[in-house]
């Protein structure tokens, strides 16, 4: 995964990895995928630019592919699904990429709540956090449009919950899981996401939420860095973490804070992290 | 399958929005409604051709049910719904859907897409008409973002992987916005929020691609 905005998740997913027994290898030599820009300039370029990445990792001898961010993991799924439906774009993509690029695509948190994974997780965990309720924020792109997504339920999901609760993180219900932040205005619209990342924020402060759990770079960074503006313009006090789900897993299996870099992070959490007992 | 017609633009017009200063609110005139008077046929089938063909969707299926706009989380704060929008198309009023600020705001979300009971992919409709809006060179009513998308290319063009300094640089100069999120892009840097460098591998495959879809493109 590229990109210092996302170190973090980065850092906490391979740590998660390591532990649960998952291999991952970079792919060689990838370019970006044009997600929420290039498919709006250029449809043909918005679907070769992540094929031409599958096309690397078929060279390189698999055929499933991790995609931690869900813009880049919808994109990737979209762009499958496009050529598949429309043979007029298949054939241009086909003169554009060279090899085959059918390929699986997975997000984390379809990799991570399977049975096996969960166990795995259960089984692996050193620490709890004391006092900490977390409410989980897929956002859109996970699970939207469900034709292309496949995965979870599109309107109220629960491989997050599932993730977390198997690591002995309390995870709560509430109304804005699949909300919108508004992260592909968030350079040019500021308005308008102050006003949506409040609407969240509420929903999460409503519940009685401590932090909010995240499976999204942009999402991540959207919420954290909007976080003061909306308290400012809505005179209110929310002060919640946007964590990865991925640094509350590696936390749980006894990686401390500065190992996920939550300082990283413009709302700092104070996590109290205590061992787990024998028989809890 | 184009030129067809929905209900009235009036169920869903929002309220004292720019949608009058558009002409799309309907005033029946004379016993004649707004969609008499318009003049559906040769050009403006003509333009919902061409959204079908660059989308890829039927938006003729569309019956104005109005669920994509009440899920839409930016609608409050365009001229038209996404409901309007369609039926926009499916009129061909090529000049108001070009100059409408919602193809802009749209947020990619894909919840109009999603809970649409006739199966047409709204956010796939959108996204066909700014990519002709670019093409045609209508100048867009909220002109940051089509200046960020194209800023994104170049800087994936040029890096092969996203260097976002160099994209907010690059963004803020040509938008002329020096002064917005000065701050907030500070306190980013100092946590480490950015590359101080640009990475440059991945570049030229990144253009290859580039290149091939262009000529494609081109000739097509
Ligand atoms: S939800 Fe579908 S059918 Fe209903 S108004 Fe929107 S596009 Fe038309
Ligand atoms: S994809 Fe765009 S138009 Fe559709 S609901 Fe989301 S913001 Fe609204």
């Amino acid at each position: 995964m590229h990109s210092a905005t996302a170190r973090e998740y980065e850092r906490s997913l391979l740590a998660v990895a390591r532990v649960v027994g998952l291999e991952l290898a970079e792919v060689e030599n990838w370019h970006c995928c044009g997600s929420g820009a290039a498919h709006s300039v250029s449809r043909l370029l918005g679907t070769a630019l992540p094929l031409d990445n599958l096309v690397s990792t078929r060279r390189m001898g698999l055929d499933e592919v991790v995609v931690p961010c869900p813009s880049c993991f919808s994109r990737f799924k979209s762009a499958l699904h496009e050529v598949e439906n429309e043979p007029e774009l298949r054939t241009q993509v086909e003169e554009i990429v060279e090899g085959d690029y059918r390929a699986e695509i997975l997000h984390p948190l379809q990799v991570f709540s399977r049975p096996s994974m969960l166990a795995a997780i259960a089984n692996a965990r050193k620490q709890t956090f004391a006092d900490l309720k977390v409410v989980c924020y897929y956002g859109c792109l996970l699970t939207r449009p469900p034709k292309v997504a496949r995965f979870d339920d599109v309107e109220y999901p629960q491989s997050m919950d599932d993730v977390l609760r198997a690591a002995g993180v309390q995870t709560l219900d509430w109304s804005c899981k699949t909300a919108c932040c508004g992260a592909s205005l968030t350079v040019t619209r500021k308005d308008i996401v102050v006003k949506l990342c409040h609407d969240i924020f509420q929903a999460a402060k409503d519940v009685g939420a401590d932090a909010i759990a995240v499976a999204c770079p942009l999402c991540q960074l959207n919420l954290d860095t909007r976080e003061e503006e909306v308290e400012h313009e809505y005179e209110e006090s929310y002060q919640l973490p946007i964590l990865y789900f991925t640094q509350l897993i590696a936390m749980a299996f006894g990686l401390s804070p500065g190992d996920v870099m939550l300082r990283k992070h413009f709302v700092v959490p104070d996590l109290k992290l205590a061992e787990v007992t024998a028989g809890a | 399958m184009a030129g067809c017609t929905g209900t009235s633009l009036e169920e869903h017009a929002p309220t004292g929005d720019s949608a009058d200063a558009l002409g799309l609110t309907p005033q029946i005139v004379n016993g004649v409604t707004p969609e008499q008077a318009l003049q559906v046929g040769g050009e403006s089938v003509a333009f919902t051709e061409l959204v079908e063909q660059v989308s890829g969707v039927d938006v003729c299926v569309c019956f104005q049910c109005g669920k994509c706009a009440s899920g839409c989380p930016v609608s409050y704060a365009g001229d038209y719904t996404p409901t309007q929008l369609i039926h926009a198309v499916q009129l061909g009023l090529r000049d108001q859907v070009l100059r409408s600020k919602t193809i802009w705001l749209c947020s990619s979300c894909q919840i109009c897409t999603t809970r649409c009971p006739q199966d047409v992919d709204v956010a796939g409709v959108i996204n066909a008409v700014r990519i002709i809006a670019q093409r045609a060179q209508v100048s867009p009513s909220v002109s940051s973002v089509p200046t960020f998308f194209r800023k994104s290319v170049s800087n994936i063009a040029l890096f092969g992987r996203m260097y976002e300094l160099g994209l907010m640089a690059d963004f803020k100069v040509s938008s002329r916005r020096f002064s917005e999120d000065l701050g907030l892009g500070s306190r980013m840097l100092r946590k480490g929020k950015f590359s101080l460098l640009p990475s440059f591998r991945g570049s030229r495959a990144a253009r290859r691609i580039i290149r091939r879809s262009r000529a494609i493109e081109r000739t097509s």
